[in-house]
Formats: structure tokens, sequence, C-alpha cells
């Protein structure tokens, strides 16, 4: 939707241009080259697979969503968490969108790397504080992935050998107007890795799949359709055995829809509908009881968008519109063994949004822009629970011979939450629609971006934000709340407010043979219950850096690594212990009060390509990787146990599962 | 020209990194030791409390012992009279120290206050005794997993006056020293002349035989204890529950603390209506 928009095409244009004035006809948004992520004038960052490939690999698959990590103002919150948090924001606050779909939990588990193919799949653009009207439903950050809409006109395809997964693609013509992609994946983890997740305390056992197919057509010179469908599952069982829990989960995605383009001379338009689905079945199995607690959601929706370009001279507009119609069956117990609770069929609530939004751009001279839109929504929710709003943004740049600059203001609101046990973003988490418990959350951003080339293959970009939260939901119930009689998970939710501000560096330099990236972002987050006191946003690390780059040696070999230092995760320190039924009990202090130490991780990786056969033959790429190459073990938690054999009480810090992990993969594409 | 702003690159980086690893903010919110309470008057019983410090939760850890205290003061009034508690070792059980009286015992419907002092620090809590619930029968049941293991569940009719919270807890004859709490054990019942079964498991106190996660043992004698307890006492134990079974999972763990109905302490203290069982396990 946001692709056509007058306002965002000109977003999407690589800092690098050197013309101050956009012309929005002649500009092609194409991510896919260049060995850098690209950062546009909203602050977003693009990246298309020829980045993604060359940067270290995780157990040999490249992937999308974990090299988005190592861009500024993105990050991972932890090690085990699917998810990132954009510009501080918490995982549950941003939107993932697979061309156009919205995903509602993307990654396999603990972040390794996306449910996404990225041979089928080979471009992303993650939106951060700036967006324009109708291009999103959250308060956080966008990530949208992409395959492409154009007809294949030969047969490609690829396959991938690696250590705990292989994968195939293959795309070929069907008559002179269609296309047709497949694509698959499977895991094979727990042969070569199992013992390297498994040590005297834990035991990790590990697999997925996901399938992808699509079709593309040129009904006409200006129309193309595209059919996407993907499917995932994931299958992991963590055995805890400090605590004798077992954790088991599986999770999968189901996704389903059609795009259609129109690019007339008079009105260029995108309509998409699509069917999502996510379901999430976690059982725990402690000493004596076991529980299963599953939870899904269901969605349809449609959006389009319209774009008749210049209606007057230097004026352009947009507009469009979106509903979603959602099923969602939070998080209950579905069956329970050694324990005395309700097992009960909870009823699905159900939550329908709608909306419609109009953006006008207008150019003042060759260097001011000035962009203004609405976005007027409405949703219903559970419990009779109704909430309308019109969200004003607007966006005022100014562009120099090799820079830019953007200043927004804009007003946001989500009405899908997602809460669970963890802060960390597992795919336990379960969705819940807006209620009057859990209403729509509303943002205000003030955000800039800055932009400018400093010399040949040298530029920097800056950008600033300040986000007012209001209304994020916060989940505060334990485990055995689920067995209550009266249990629902609204009434475990707290609300709170607060904000987010801070900033992003970014140097690129493109020397000859060698890319590279060097970020720095700092960010605050406060939130608080009512007039509470304020307390660090679970997802907010208050200074991050990265450092990555590729040095392609020559024709065959490149040379890749990526730096990640970033300080630790708030957590809510242990302040006092004690011993009950002569079990350890803890006290805990203010929450959030505290860091976790600093994590830092170094990832190399060695590529090697060569070609068999005349022109147009075999490509063979074999990638070495090496992730956290000195061993680091991040502490992910920190907690007490006692042994009262030796009458001791100590302790105990929770590390990563990502100690140094080897890998190797051959690719071969024809 | 190319080196120069390579290195200019690499110089802004080491800076950032350096600035980050001396905001390694990691702190630790210490506090002083607080009066830790495990303790209950039982109906027709006498009362028993288990007196401890809170350990600082420091990095390097710490010696259990080093937190039992016994020099404190433990007294118990029932409104009319007031007992001291009288302190003295008891073998096999953490703390292996207990305060306990023979002069008062419980009574349903009565409320009892416990004052405990030990030095400069003191706490108290007031508790109401419910009426004790029958357990009306049991079930001994074959466990799959382990032909000489016992799976156990009681049966009872929930009171007149519900809602009634209840706490279980267990005993095995011969190798434990105390009833432990089981885990789970808690059960809020909010319906009258409900039909309740309620499984029982071996309590997982770190020095009880049960620590394990089979069942009973052919041969085994045990006692079950079902105590009807004030509900600020079942949120204890509810929460209790929670942090023994998930604490410290990196998953579902939640850092939350116990509640507690110690005023200026830790831990609980509960005056219940209890009803015992003696199963010999076949």
């Amino acid at each position: 939707m946001c692709a056509t928009t007058a306002y965002t095409v000109a977003a999407h244009t690589d800092v690098l241009t050197d013309s101050a004035t956009v012309e929005l006809k002649e500009v092609k948004v194409t991510a896919g080259g260049g060995r850098l992520a690209r950062i546009d004038r909203s602050g977003a960052v693009t990246f298309g697979r020829d980045a993604m490939e060359h940067a270290p690999r995780m157990f040999g698959e490249g992937d999308a969503l974990r090299f988005m990590l190592a861009m500024p103002g993105v990050s991972a919150v932890s090690d085990y968490s699917g998810g990132a948090s954009i510009d501080g924001m918490g995982f549950a606050q941003n939107e993932y969108r697979l061309n156009g779909i919205p995903v509602h939990f993307p990654y396999h588990f603990g972040g390794i790397f996306s449910v996404f193919n990225p041979a089928m799949y080979d471009r992303l653009r993650v939106g951060k504080s700036i967006h324009g009207a109708g291009e999103t439903d959250v308060t956080g950050g966008t990530v949208v992935l992409s395959g492409g809409m154009d007809v294949a006109e030969e047969n490609k395809g690829e396959a991938n050998l690696g250590m705990i997964a292989s994968s195939g693609f293959l795309t070929l013509p069907v008559g002179q107007r269609f296309s047709a992609a497949v694509a698959g994946r499977i895991s094979y983890l727990n042969l070569l890795y199992g013992p390297m997740l498994r040590d005297g305390h834990m035991d990790a056992r590990y697999g997925f799949g996901d399938a992808d197919a699509s079709v593309n057509g040129e009904l006409s010179d200006a129309d193309r359709v595209r059919f996407t469908f993907h499917f995932n599952r994931d299958n992991m069982t963590y055995d805890d055995r400090d605590v004798s829990l077992v954790t088991a989960m599986i999770w999968s995605n189901i996704l389903a829809g059609c795009d259609w383009r129109h690019e007339g001379d008079r009105m260029e338009m995108d309509h998409n509908v699509w069917f999502s689905r996510f379901a999430n079945d976690l059982e725990l199995r402690m000493d004596n009881v076991r529980l299963r607690v599953p939870s899904a959601i269901t969605e349809g929706g449609a959006r389009g968008s319209f774009s008749p370009g210049e209606v007057r001279d230097r004026l352009s507009v947009a507009w469009g519109y979106g509903l979603r119609y959602c099923r969602l069956i939070p998080q209950r117990v579905k069956e329970s063994i050694g324990v005395v609770g309700e097992k009960r069929e909870v009823d699905a609530t159900y939550a329908a949004a709608g909306k419609v939004w109009g953006e006008a751009s207008y150019a003042l001279g060759h260097r001011w822009r000035f962009t203004a839109g609405i976005d007027a929504a409405m949703v219903y929710g559970g419990d009779g629970y109704c909430c309308r709003w019109v969200d004003p943004r607007v966006s005022v740049m100014f562009g120099w011979n090799g820079g830019n600059i953007t200043a927004h203001a804009g007003r946001y609101h989500q009405w899908l939450h997602q809460v669970g046990f963890s802060e960390m973003g597992m795919p336990s988490d379960f969705k819940l629609g807006p209620s009057r418990k859990a209403p729509v959350e509303r943002g205000t951003n003030l955000a800039m971006a800055f932009s400018h080339r400093l010399s040949d293959g040298l530029s920097v970009t800056l950008d600033g934000f300040y986000k007012q939260i209001d209304d994020e939901p916060e989940y505060r119930g334990a485990v055995l709340d689920i067995l209550n009689s009266d249990y629902r998970a609204e009434n475990y939710i707290y609300v709170t407010r607060g904000y987010n501000a801070g900033g992003n560096l970014a140097l690129r330099i493109e020397l000859g043979r060698l890319s590279a990236m060097a970020t720095y972002g700092y960010c605050i987050g406060k939130r608080r219950i009512g007039d509470g006191r304020y307390f660090n946003a679970s997802s907010v690390l208050n200074h991050t850096a990265t450092l990555s780059g590729v040095w392609r040696i020559d024709n065959r070999w490149s040379l890749s690594g990526v730096m990640n230092i970033a300080s630790g995760r708030p957590y809510t320190p242990v302040k006092a212990i004690y011993f009950i039924g002569e079990r350890i009990m803890m006290e805990y202090g203010e929450r959030n009060s505290a860091r976790l130490p600093l994590y830092h991780r170094l990832d190399i990786g060695a590529d090697y390509e060569f070609h068999t056969g005349a022109e147009g033959g075999l490509t063979h790429k074999i990638n070495l990787s090496v992730v956290n190459v000195y061993g680091r073990r991040n502490v992910e938690m920190s907690t007490f146990t006692a042994d009262l054999a030796s009458g001791r009480y100590m302790r105990r810090d929770v590390s990563s599962l990502y100690r140094m992990l080897p890998s190797v993969s051959y690719t071969v594409i024809w | 020209m190319v080196s120069g702003r390579l290195k200019f690159l690499i110089l802004i980086y080491v800076l950032a990194a350096v600035w980050l690893g001396g905001c390694s903010d990691s702190s630790e919110e210490v506090q002083e030791p607080r009066l830790v309470v495990e303790g209950q008057i039982d109906s027709d019983g006498y009362p028993r409390v288990f007196l401890t410090l809170s350990a600082t939760a420091d990095a390097s850890g710490g010696i259990i012992s080093e937190n039992i205290i016994r020099w404190g003061v433990v007294k118990l009034s029932d409104g009319e009279n007031e007992v001291i508690l009288t302190g003295g070792p008891m073998a096999g059980v953490l703390p292996p120290y207990i305060y306990y009286s023979y002069d008062m015992v419980g009574v349903p419907g009565r409320s009892y206050t416990l004052t405990a002092e030990y030095k400069d620090k003191k706490v108290t809590s007031e508790v109401t005794m419910p009426e004790p619930t029958e357990i009306e029968g049991v079930r001994i049941s074959g466990n799959a997993a382990d032909d000489r293991s016992r799976d156990l569940t009681i049966m009872f009719n929930s009171p007149a006056d519900a809602p009634a919270y209840y706490h279980l807890s267990v005993r095995v004859s011969g190798s434990d020293n105390r009833f432990y709490p089981c885990t789970p054990g808690t059960i809020a019942v909010m319906e009258g002349g409900k039909r309740v079964e309620m499984p029982v498991y071996k309590g997982n106190g770190g020095l009880s035989s049960g620590n394990d996660r089979e069942g009973f043992t052919v041969g085994e004698r045990v006692t079950v204890r079902l105590a009807r307890v004030a509900p600020e006492v079942y949120d204890f134990w509810r929460a209790w529950d929670n942090a023994a079974l998930t604490g410290g999972s990196v998953f579902v763990g939640s850092s939350v603390s116990l509640p507690s109905n110690i005023s200026g302490g830790y831990g609980v203290w509960s005056a219940q209506g209890v009803s015992d069982l003696d199963v010999e396990i076949q």
C-alpha cells in the first residue's frame, strides 16, 4: 500500500541521490542491489539479498530479519527472543508483512532466522519512526518483506545445503504472462548441533520446516497480479534441569494473499487481500504437572491505495483503505494433568477494524517538500469496545546536493496487542484484541532523519526520535493463574504509558572492494502504570553499536564480519532471597531497575564463489561462518539457586544458547 | 586517503565501544535482611514457626545457615491469651531450628496474632482460622511410568460458606520430619457443596524424601493434610507454587515477589483448619 504514495516513494529514494528534486515518475524502488543496507530520507533501512548473502550466516542460513539486527536503531532484546526492537519499542509493536500479508510471528526459535526463504523474498524495508499515512497499524516499526511482481522469463533455481537445514527455490514461466515460484526448507538441527544445545543444565531440541509458493501474472501492460502462499511449523523442547521445567512449543503460520497492481497513465493502484493465521501450542511440564496452553489468531483483510500522481504542478496525492477482521483465541488451558483447574474452551474474541487514509505532497522549489496526511480508523473489539480516531501526520523535507533532512510529527494507534509470560518476544506470546481492559494503544512520534554524503564513498546518516506512548499493555499473569476459574487474559493486563527518546548514527563507507557500516544508537525508554513511578521499558537497550563489513578480495573470495555491542537488557533484580518450604524464594526490586551485563558478539564469514559450465551455467557459493567467534557467554537472565547439600546459595546466570557456532553451507544457483 | 577514512570510521567505533563498555549499568539493589516467617497454628493443633533472616542477593552468594535465627522472640496471641514460643533445634529440616508451644491450641473462628522479634527487627501478622473441611476419601492409582509408584487423589466437599481456599501438604512417615507443601498444592473453590478432587504430590522441599518427579512408593505411609486457609494465605501459597514450578525459567518465569501477610517481613503466617488423612500406599 505504501509503495505508491507520493510521500513514501520519495522516502524510499536512496540518500545518495544527487538531485534535490525527486521526480516521482522516474523513481524506481530497487532495494536489491548493493552489499550495504541503505538508509533513506525517512530513516528507513532498505536492503536486498546481496547484502544479506555476504553477511556471516547463522547455521549456514542467510536471513533478512537477522541481518537487519545490524542496522541502526534495530536490536534484538535477547538471543532467545524472536523479534526485534525498533527505536526502543517492544517486539509486539512492530508490524511484519510478507508481500503485504500481516505475519504475527515471523521467526524460528531464538530469532536465529526468520520463517521466510531468502531466495523467495529478497527485499526488506524497515520503517522506524517516520511513516506515511496508511502505512502502519502499529506504534512501532514496520518490517516489510517482498519478492517482486515481475513475471519470470526463464527457469531459475537454487538449492542451499546447510548444517541445520536445506532449502530449495525454483521459479519458472507458465505461458507468456505467468510465472510460478516454489520454495521449501527443512531442518535437521538436532543431528549436528544437538550436542551444542545441551549441557548439564539444559537440553534443547528443535526442528522446523517452511514452504512458500507464489504465482506472478501480467494481465496486461498495466496490470499485474501476485498470489502468495506461505506455511511454516516449528517444534521446540527445552528442558531446564535447574528448575525441573520442560517447555515445549509448537507454532505455525499459514499465509495466503493476492496483490493486484495497476499502473495506468492516470492512476496507479495497489490492492491486496489476505488470510493469515498464527497458532501456538505451549506445553509446560513441571515436576508432576502438565499444562497445554494454546492460543491462535486468524485474520482476513484487505488494503488498497490509489495514486494519481501529480494532480497539479508539484502537488501529488494518494489515498487508500484498509479492512481487517480477526478471530482471536487467547491463551487458555486446553489440557491439564496433575493439577486441579478449569479446563475449558474459551470463547473466541473478535476484532474488526476499518480505515481510510489520504495524503498530499507538495514540492516547493527544488529543495522543499511538504507532506501531510490523515489516517482515520474505527475498531470494534471484545465486550462491546469501540474506538475511533483520526491520526494526522506531517513531514517536511529539505534536500541539497548530496543530502537531505526530514522532520516528522505523527499520531499512531495500535489495536492488536501481543503479550505473554516472557518479555523477550516468544512464539508463546499471544495476540489480544482491543477491549476496555486492553484499549487501543496510542503513540505520538516526533522524529527527524538527516543524511549527507561526506565524500565519494563515505556518507553519514543521523536520526532522532521522541515517542509518547499511551495505553501500552503489559501482561502480569503467572503460569498457574490460567488455571483460575475466573481467568481471562484481559484481567491480567496493566496499561502503561511513557516515552522513548533517542537517536541513531550510521557511517557508511564504500571504497573499492570494501563496504562497511558502523552504527551507534542511544535510546532511553520509560513506562509507568497510572501515576506510579517510571521504570525502564523492557526492550530498551541504552547503547547499541554495530560494525559490519564485507571485503571482496577478488571475484571469488569475500570476507565479512559483524560486531555487536549493546547495553544489557533491563531486568528486575533480585534484592533478597529466603527459604519457605525448603525452597528458595526471591524478593524482587524495582521493576527493570538493573541491566544485564554488556552484550557483545563477533560473527565472521567467508564466501567462495565459482561458476561451472558456459555462460548461464551454474553458480556455486560456499559460505563458512562462525557465530560468536570468541564464545562470549552473554547473560540472558540472572537468578538464584540453592544447593542444600553444600548449604550454599549462589547466583545463576543463564547465558545465551549461542556459544561459538561454526557452520558451512553450499549453494548452487542456475 | 582511503586509510584515513577507514581510520576515522574505526576511531568512531572504538570510541563508541569504549563508552559503551563504561556504561555497563548493571546494578544490584541491595536490601537489609528482613525477618522471614513460615508458621502456622492448626485447628486442634499447636503453633510452629520457622524464623529466619532473608539473605542479601549479591553475586557471591552465601551460606544458608548464617540466616537461621536462634535467639528470636516469637509471641502468639488469640485475643485473650498470649504465649511465648520456645525455640529449639529440629533435625532433618531447613532451617534446623523451630519455635513451638504446647500452651495454645488452635480453635476455628479465632484470630491469631503472631509477633516475632530479633535484634531491632519486628514483624507481626494476624489471621483468622477457618473451619476445617474433612477429607472424604482417597484414591490410589497406578503410575504408568513405574510399577511401584502410585498417584494419590483426595476427595472432599466444599463447605456451604464458600468460597473456600485450601492448601495441601504431605508427610511421609519415616523420612519426612515435617509436612512439606505439595507442589502445586493450592485450590480455591468458589461454590459450596461441590465435590472436589485434588491430586496429592510429595512435597519437594530440599531435604524432603520426595525431591523427584515420581509419585508415592508402595509401602510408604503418608499423612495428607488439607488445610483450609485464609484468602491471603492462599494467595501466598499460590504464588509460591508458581515460583517453585517456574521460577528461574527463561521462558515463563516471572519476576514478581511473593505476596506476604507478614507486616515488615517476608513469608506466611497461617491459622488454618486442618483435616489429616493417613494413607498406606498399596
